[in-house]
């Protein structure tokens, strides 16, 4: 038994060995991997590897866990963990809850007006991240409209728990509604018309088969709000109060008490509970999807049309959409008047301000923003092209670094760039790079999976057919792969695009005197209590915003326009 | 013919001691082989096909030629050129692909331009040979159309233009009619084989239909596991097979265990088949003292009132050219096929007499895991 083995061994060596001399004769393609590992562990695993070693180590760079001793007795740092896992179970799990509904009804029911709930489940995706915040202040706090002029309750208190998880339980449940609405659409639905057959009611069917198959999507869902609560920052910035979590209490060691590396440490804590739930979705749930795709149309799910079902659903997603068009409606009226809660009267004042004072801030949001999304969608692309369709050592590590920086908390990349690039070799802190590099990579994981996703849905041999003609790696990608992942690139920019002009945490940490960026602005306004100015802000982000969709649905339909021409 | 399509200086295809293993999904320290030491010869401008059950490593082999697959050994010479260890972009070689994966954003004139674009052609000529082409496959009208706007049988022309309009000196076929309906299979592949032999290009062609395989090829290689079980024309293949799975995979065959082996010499053998002692041939893979079965083909048992065999019609169905019985004779259930149609009055039931036409009977070594 012994030489049949060697034999194998010697033939895998010998093919290991030939398929790393094919990759030699490719030189493009080698060029392509070894650029793209080189600035993947420069900027995505470097920068945390940096913000670990200063939080172990002291000035000197000897061994020294002083700081952690510190951060353990010396501050609240238990109450704040605890406080933020706390706040991300139960986030999690009503968010989740909220977008299962939401799914549900629209998946499995004959609920009228599907497509207005889908486009509105979807806004506070596509929105700053303060906004609901802001119009929760306006709204409920001290001079809010509801709470004082309606309710004439004076000082009413919104810091804390209640509405912070409110506030993020409204802006992150549409990820948990698109990713079980995905999971509701593929799930093959002959089993539940197989359930329904054999004599089964529709709770029964609902409890017996449609539910236990969705316990997966559930979970991955409940995992990515979990680490989205934990490392959110905008939010909890405006409306914790005293109710301290980790995000808020390493910005204030950093901002407030100057001690980077109690900050850091603070950051990278966060990390932890994120990177587990992170790994579990991915390697434990992933794996006992039920979901399949075959390829094969599997038949349509008989929806559900019992007013009994359909009418309540339709009450609460009704009353959930309203409250949210409250929501935007608060913030942009308020954006037009001149006092909020003292003087009503109707103006452009806000607008004034905010152009005078932040022209520069919306500029350069603009500017960096559009710098940096093709950056990222590009590269997204190429690294889903390697990763899909490339055989290299490598790939997992490859795959692993592109998602790091979307992985982790934003205030633990934003401090990692910070103790990474400002010193030499590379000092970028205080320059517009820095910022295009942290929203660059911020958002890489999004080309890459969109792109991922449109490829293997791409028969390979459509890329073989333009190799066998001749064409070598980079000509195949831009003339071949590229093209075919046209709506995959769509999505990727657009979606790069607005999670750069709407990031926070990432970049809060990166802004100078030079360049300041909009969402910074925002923040600054609301913690000086200029809430005209702050709504001012987040209406003039809202439109740039939606101006962008359209101009990068055009940029992107003229660059690969199927051309149609006469061959006489 | 115009210049395009003239007939070029074809190469032949060498294959040389070829292995691929990949490792078992379910065993660890366990291989499968893809290819297990194969060797084999395509001469210039002949059209082979390699055919086999799904899994028997046709398509590796063939992705092997092309160069999207590494061999573990061996070598393969196109013409004379060594080409394992060359990417495929740089192999000349031309591919159709089961799905033939036109590009979905181009026209069908850009489909068929990209292989001549990348070989920076003028304008003109890139022009005159897509022109050229498209007229030859009929298909000039369609020029300006893209991939989802014509039919399959369209596309497949599309993708047969783009595979020759290169100029290739080998053109791979993986299984390029299987999304085909019926009809337009058989009518594609007559086709096919009418292009290829104009252009006269040097072919290997892989499908699991054995009656595409004895349409369009000067040479059938049947293939099993990773190895070549026979090579030869459809006819000798048919005739004579070499074993049992060669025997069932190409056409229809019963076999049946024959009573007695008295000897086995020089191609032929001597027994005792249901009863009736006769000489037929014999495999030169039979040996004496082997486990062997008798090849009976449908079409070699005859119905007539002479006949020394006794039967009985267990079943019976029409099929317009010919009628199919099953028959139980001495025991056996046999499958036969009738072209007469002067026996169309039997019913099932009948006991009748057959004949079997001893000259077409064949010894082979029995296949006692029989994959087909």
């Amino acid at each position: 038994m012994d030489s049949p083995g060697k034999a194998r061994k010697k033939r895998q060596k010998s093919e290991k060995r030939k398929e790393f001399l094919l990759l030699m004769k490719q030189p493009g393609l080698l060029f392509a991997i070894i650029v793209v590992f080189a600035i993947l562990i420069l900027f995505c695993i470097y920068p945390i590897v940096r913000l670990f070693i200063s939080c172990l180590t002291d000035k000197t760079g000897q061994l020294n866990l002083d700081n952690i001793n510190y951060v353990f007795t010396k501050t609240d740092f238990f109450q704040a963990f605890w406080n933020s896992i706390k706040l991300g179970l139960f986030v999690g799990l009503m968010a989740t809850v909220v977008g299962y509904l939401y799914a549900f009804a629209i998946t499995r029911t004959k609920l009228p007006g599907k497509k207005f709930f889908n486009i509105m489940a979807i806004l506070p995706i596509l929105s700053p991240p303060f906004v609901i915040s802001l119009a929760v202040m306006l709204l409920f706090g001290r001079s809010g409209l509801i709470t004082k002029n309606l309710l004439h309750i004076r000082g009413n208190n919104i810091y804390g728990f209640t509405w912070l998880s409110i506030v993020q339980i409204l802006s992150l449940f549409p990820l948990a509604y698109l990713n079980l609405k995905g999971m509701l659409e593929t799930l093959d639905s002959s089993v539940e018309n197989a359930s329904r057959t054999l004599g089964a009611s529709r709770l029964k069917v609902f409890l017996t088969v449609t539910l236990p198959l969705s316990l997966p999507g559930f979970l991955s869902s409940f995992l990515i709000i979990f680490a989205k609560s934990l490392c959110d920052f905008g939010n909890p910035q405006v409306l914790a109060g005293d109710y301290n979590v980790l995000s808020v209490s390493a910005y204030l060691q950093i901002v407030g008490l100057f001690d980077l590396k109690t900050g850091s440490f603070i950051a990278l804590s966060i990390l932890l509970p994120c990177m587990l739930a992170y790994l579990i979705q991915n390697y434990w749930v992933s794996k006992r999807s039920f979901v399949t795709v075959t390829g094969k149309a599997t038949g349509t799910v008989e929806l559900i049309g019992e007013k009994r079902i359909v009418v309540p659903l339709f009450i609460i997603l009704l009353l959930m959409t309203l409250f949210t068009i409250l929501m935007y409606g608060t913030v942009v009226y308020v954006s037009f008047v001149k006092t909020w809660g003292v003087d009503w009267s109707m103006t452009l004042d806000s607008y004034q301000f905010i152009f005078k004072r932040g022209a520069r801030a919306i500029k350069d949001t603009l500017l960096l923003s559009s710098i940096a999304t093709p950056l990222s969608a590009l590269l997204g692309m190429l690294i889903a092209f390697l990763l899909v369709r490339k055989n290299f050592l490598g790939k997992r590590l490859m795959s692993a670094a592109s998602i790091i920086p979307f992985a982790v908390p934003g205030i633990a990349l934003g401090i990692g760039y910070v103790a990474a690039f400002n010193t030499r070799p590379i000092q970028l802190t205080g320059t517009a790079l820095i910022i295009i590099v942290a929203m660059v990579f911020r958002t890489l994981s999004i080309g890459v999976e969109t792109g991922s996703n449109s490829l293997r849905q791409v028969d390979p041999s459509i890329e073989e057919a333009a190799i066998i003609l001749g064409a070598g790696n980079a000509k195949t990608f831009f003339s071949v792969s590229l093209p075919i992942m046209k709506s995959a690139l769509f999505s990727g920019l657009l979606n790069s695009f607005i999670r750069s002009m709407t990031s926070v945490s990432a970049v809060i940490f990166l802004v100078s005197v030079n360049w300041n960026l909009l969402t910074v602005n925002i923040l600054s306004e609301i913690e000086s209590n200029r809430l005209g100015a702050a709504s001012a802000y987040c209406v003039a982000l809202m439109v740039m915003v939606i101006l962008a969709v359209g101009v990068l649905e055009f940029i992107v339909n003229g660059l690969f326009a199927r051309r149609r021409r006469s061959y006489e | 013919m115009s210049e395009g399509q003239k007939k070029q200086e074809a190469v032949g295809v060498e294959i040389r001691d070829l292995v691929k293993t990949f490792p078992a999904y379910d065993q660890k320290n366990k291989e499968i082989y893809a290819a297990n030491h194969v060797t084999l010869s395509v001469k210039p401008g002949e059209m082979v096909t390699l055919l086999g059950p799904s899994g028997c490593g046709k398509t590796s082999l063939l992705r092997m030629v092309a160069g999207f697959l590494m061999p573990s050994s061996g070598e393969i010479y196109i013409g004379n050129r060594e080409v394992s260890k060359i990417p495929p972009n740089k192999r000349n070689v031309g591919m159709m692909f089961q799905s033939y994966a036109l590009f979905p954003h181009l026209s069908v004139y850009d489909n068929v331009a990209y292989g001549l674009k990348l070989k920076h052609m003028g304008k003109q000529e890139i022009h005159d040979r897509v022109r050229s082409i498209l007229q030859l496959m009929q298909i000039e009208d369609y020029a300006s159309r893209f991939p989802n706007e014509i039919s399959g049988g369209q596309q497949q022309r599309v993708a047969l233009a783009r595979a020759v309009v290169t100029e290739p000196s080998v053109l791979l076929f993986d299984e390029p009619l299987s999304n085909l309906d019926a009809k337009l299979r058989e009518y594609m592949r007559e086709e096919l084989r009418k292009i290829q032999k104009r252009v006269g290009i040097t072919s290997l062609y892989v499908t699991h239909d054995q009656s595409e395989a004895m349409a369009i090829s000067d040479k059938v290689i049947i293939m099993r596991s990773g190895t070549i079980e026979q090579t030869g024309t459809a006819m000798e293949i048919y005739a004579r097979p070499k074993n049992q799975f060669v025997a069932g995979f190409i056409g229809k065959a019963n076999f049946v265990q024959p009573d007695v082996i008295h000897s086995i010499s020089g191609g032929r053998a001597e027994i005792t088949l249901l009863g009736r002692r006769m000489m037929i041939e014999a495999s030169e893979e039979c040996r004496n003292g082997e486990r062997c079965v008798v090849m009976i083909r449908p079409e070699d048992i005859r119905i007539s009132p002479e006949g020394d065999l006794k039967a009985r019609i267990i079943s019976k169905a029409y099929f317009g050219q010919y009628i199919r019985h099953f028959l139980e004779i001495g025991g056996c259930e046999i499958e036969q096929m009738d072209f007469t149609q002067s026996n169309a009055a039997l019913q099932e039931g009948d006991e009748i007499a057959v004949s079997l036409v001893t000259d077409s009977l064949r010894l082979l070594p029995a296949d006692d895991n029989k994959e087909i």
